[in-house]
């Protein structure tokens, strides 16, 4: 059980478990013992019961031999002789059964021994009588009687010689008769005063014969066969008397004494027999008591202390507990080396006030780390206000710079909106006057002035094109760019702007072309807005084209994305690099200060279409290739979707 | 010829456009607002007014109106001048009852087109 190597510990307590485990071993052995004493006492009393039942059978066996022999010798029948033998070996069978029990149990065999003995005496005399009995002959044809019946046969014979001329033979037969007579009463009676009136009547018998017997040879024969009847006849006698006329003579008082004594010896084994058993029985009970009780005390003293060496240690714990539970870390936990679960208790106790008070300590610590946290956390948190007020006001400033910056715009807006409508209303004056001067100066035929007339209103037409453009634009951005949305057959658009730009582009010697697909149809879109538009791709490649081909093509594009309608003009014209291509779309951008100067156009048309095709829903899109010319393409959607018509309202 | 009535309150535009239409050969009466256009066509009775949008004291918006409620005026046909290119303002006009809708700078060859149909429509239903 020890951990091979360490110190022996000076307490050894064994662990409570086992402690509980031998008591209730011992509980068990204890009830085991007293279990098998029961059932030893038990089997003890069963067996001298079984003794006191064969005694009492042996003695009615004795009785029965007695009984026996009394029949055998007044029946004289020799089949009692088997019963009495059956009887006999039963009763021997069972002195050696007592015999084997008494060895077995330790009881006295005294008596038993001297019951063997009378027994063996018994036969002996039981034999020897049915000897004598047999002597004497079952009847008158057997043994002395049968003798006897030859002695009278012979004297009936020698009598029938004898003359009966004075009636001697009927007297000496009558006597004869008397003589027989006794014989059987002796036979009968068993009384010796038959024996001495048969002698006297032989005597009576033999005196008439000497006398009445005239005939010498025949009386000689008479007392010769006389003499051998009374010759049996005492042989009879003696016989009878041996075997016992009566229970008080011969052996049959012997018999009888031997069976009284083996009665009584009976009697005696029986009362010894019972004693044993009382005995046996009280010292079995005694025993049984003795250790039920020894047991019992063992097992309260072993309880008792088990409570102690349980109970005594636990309240000590417990107190340790209590005191650790109430946070009193200075309580002192015995290191006894215990090796029980009291002791593995204790071992936890130490390791949890060790634990305790690395807790504690941990605990002051995070107090005091989370003191300083939160000492920090008020620091951060009062910088942190503040510069959320700051942030705050600044956005505060952002806020009204940008609202500022909107409200800027918008009024730019809406200036550049009024001040493109007031150039107009001058722009309109140069215009129409130089259109009435150059009418009046075709009449009046000053060709020289007409050129120069003519300068003032294209330069004044192009100024007009510019503020329209910048119109429309800062009217986009001001939000205010309006819009009709109507239902129109796209193709009709399509013949309109056709007619509008032809003069541009028969102007530099262009061949216009234009395809579509059947399924055009119409669209719903603001129809003025489109038709800008593809005038203003038009007049740009028509611009930039000299006897060249600009095609405008046309179709309907319908898939899960949408149904959108694909207008897009190419030209055969001089086309842009990458560079230039980049920035197509963005305002004032023609390729270069050149250009405008030799081909004219406001260049706002461009910047112009993608803000219209944005707002209705749409995109523009541009390839080239420098020298080779280009494509310009936008797509709408056939329907200008919610949010543009939205938009649009929002701006009227 | 047939008499128009140019309501215009620029002074530029009105000449350019009245000596323009002069020449032409019709008879021009000139107001140079709304309430002078209403009660000039009232007493003049013309053929068409042309009819400028924005001006002071009455509109062109206004004037129209009134001269489309009048049962003596009604008939006459008014074109507009405005240098509102928007649509909306296309069918406003539309609506107030303009006949018609030019967009300054006038595309002269174009208005005397829309000038003479007018005319002659007026005629042909008058």
């Amino acid at each position: 059980m020890l951990t091979p190597g360490a110190p022996v510990p000076k307490c050894r307590t064994l662990p409570i478990r086992t402690k509980l485990t031998f008591l209730s071993v011992m509980v068990v052995v204890a009830l085991g013992l007293i279990l098998y004493l029961s059932w030893y006492r038990d089997t003890s009393i069963r067996q001298m019961d079984d003794t006191r039942n064969t005694i009492q059978s042996m003695d009615v066996m004795l009785m029965d031999m007695q009984r026996i022999q009394n029949d055998f010798v007044n029946l004289f029948d020799p089949r009692y002789l088997d019963e009495f033998s059956i009887t006999f070996d039963r009763f021997v069978e069972s002195t050696e059964d007592l015999k084997d029990g008494f060895w077995d149990r330790g009881l006295p065999v005294d008596s038993l021994e001297r019951l063997v003995v009378l027994t063996s005496e018994h036969q002996y005399l039981f034999d020897e009588m049915a000897e004598q009995l047999t002597t004497i002959g079952q009847d008158e044809s057997d043994g002395l009687r049968g003798k006897l019946a030859q002695a009278v046969t012979a004297i009936e014979a020698e009598l029938s010689h004898v003359s009966n001329a004075t009636n001697q033979r009927h007297a000496l037969h009558r006597q004869l008769v008397i003589m027989q007579i006794l014989t059987k009463d002796l036979l009968l009676h068993k009384q010796a005063a038959y024996a001495q009136r048969f002698e006297g009547n032989f005597a009576a018998l033999l005196g008439d014969v000497d006398q009445m017997v005239t005939e010498a040879q025949v009386r000689i024969r008479l007392r010769t066969a006389l003499f051998a009847y009374r010759e049996n006849f005492l042989k009879l006698i003696t016989a009878a008397e041996r075997v016992g006329l009566n229970y008080e003579h011969g052996m049959r008082a012997e018999i009888g004494g031997t069976v009284a004594e083996a009665r009584e010896t009976l009697a005696r084994l029986t009362a010894e027999v019972n004693v044993a058993i009382g005995l046996q029985e009280q010292n079995l009970n005694v025993l049984i008591g003795v250790t039920a009780g020894s047991f019992s005390l063992a097992f309260l003293l072993a309880l008792v202390m088990l409570g102690r060496s349980i109970s005594t240690p636990i309240r000590n714990v417990t107190g340790i507990m209590t005191q650790l539970a109430d946070g009193d870390l200075s309580v002192d936990i015995p290191d006894q080396p215990r090796r029980d679960e009291i002791g593995d208790m204790l071992r936890a106790l130490r390791v949890f006030k060790m634990g305790a008070i690395i807790r504690r300590r941990t605990q002051e610590e995070l107090r005091k780390a989370h003191d300083e946290l939160e000492t920090r956390v008020e620091q951060r948190t009062r910088a942190l206000s503040e510069e959320i007020q700051e942030r705050r006001r600044a956005e505060t400033e952002l806020k009204r710079a940008r609202e500022q910056a909107e409200s800027a715009n918008q009024a730019k807006s809406l200036f550049l909106a009024n001040m493109s409508h007031e150039l107009r209303t001058p722009l309109n004056a140069i215009i129409g006057y130089s259109e009435m001067l150059q009418e009046d100066a075709a009449d009046l035929g000053f060709e020289g002035m007409t050129l120069d007339l003519d300068k003032i209103n294209t330069a004044g037409k192009h100024l007009l094109g510019l503020i329209t453009g910048i119109l429309d634009i800062s009217k986009i951005e001001a939000g205010r760019f309006e819009a009709t949305v109507e239902r129109f057959i796209v193709r009709d658009v399509i013949d309109t702007v056709v007619d509008t730009v032809q003069p541009l582009i028969t102007n530099n010697a262009n061949t216009l072309e234009v395809s579509y697909t059947d399924d055009l149809g119409d669209m719903e879109t603001d129809a003025t807005r489109l038709r800008q538009i593809l005038f203003n791709f038009l007049s740009n490649a028509a611009k930039f084209t000299e006897g060249g081909t600009i095609t405008l093509r046309a179709f309907r594009e319908a898939d899960i994305a949408g149904d959108t309608l694909v207008f897009s003009v190419t030209d055969t014209g001089i086309g842009m690099d990458q560079k230039q291509l980049g920035m197509v779309f963005e305002p004032f951008t023609q390729a270069d200060v050149s250009t405008t100067r030799k081909y004219g156009g406001t260049g706002l048309g461009l910047t112009l279409n993608r803000e219209l095709a944005r707002l209705l829903g749409g995109e523009v899109m541009a390839y080239s290739t420098l020298g080779k010319g280009s494509t310009f393409t936008v797509r709408l959607p056939a329907r200008a979707p919610i949010e543009t018509l939205d938009m649009l309202n929002q701006g009227t | 010829m047939a008499t128009l009535l140019l309501v215009e309150d620029n002074e530029l535009n009105r000449d350019m456009l009245g000596r323009r239409l002069q020449r032409m050969g019709y008879t021009v009466k000139i107001a140079v607002n709304g309430q002078e256009g209403i009660d000039l066509a009232r007493t003049v009775q013309p053929d068409l007014v042309l009819m400028d949008i924005n001006m002071p004291i009455l509109d062109g918006w206004e004037a129209a109106r009134i001269l489309k409620s009048d049962v003596d005026t009604q008939n006459i046909p008014i074109i507009a001048l405005t240098a509102h290119a928007m649509t909306s303002d296309r069918d406003k006009a539309g609506e107030i009852g303009f006949n018609d809708f030019a967009t300054k700078p006038v595309d002269f060859p174009a208005l005397v087109g829309m000038i003479e149909k007018w005319i002659s429509h007026a005629h042909i239903t008058g």
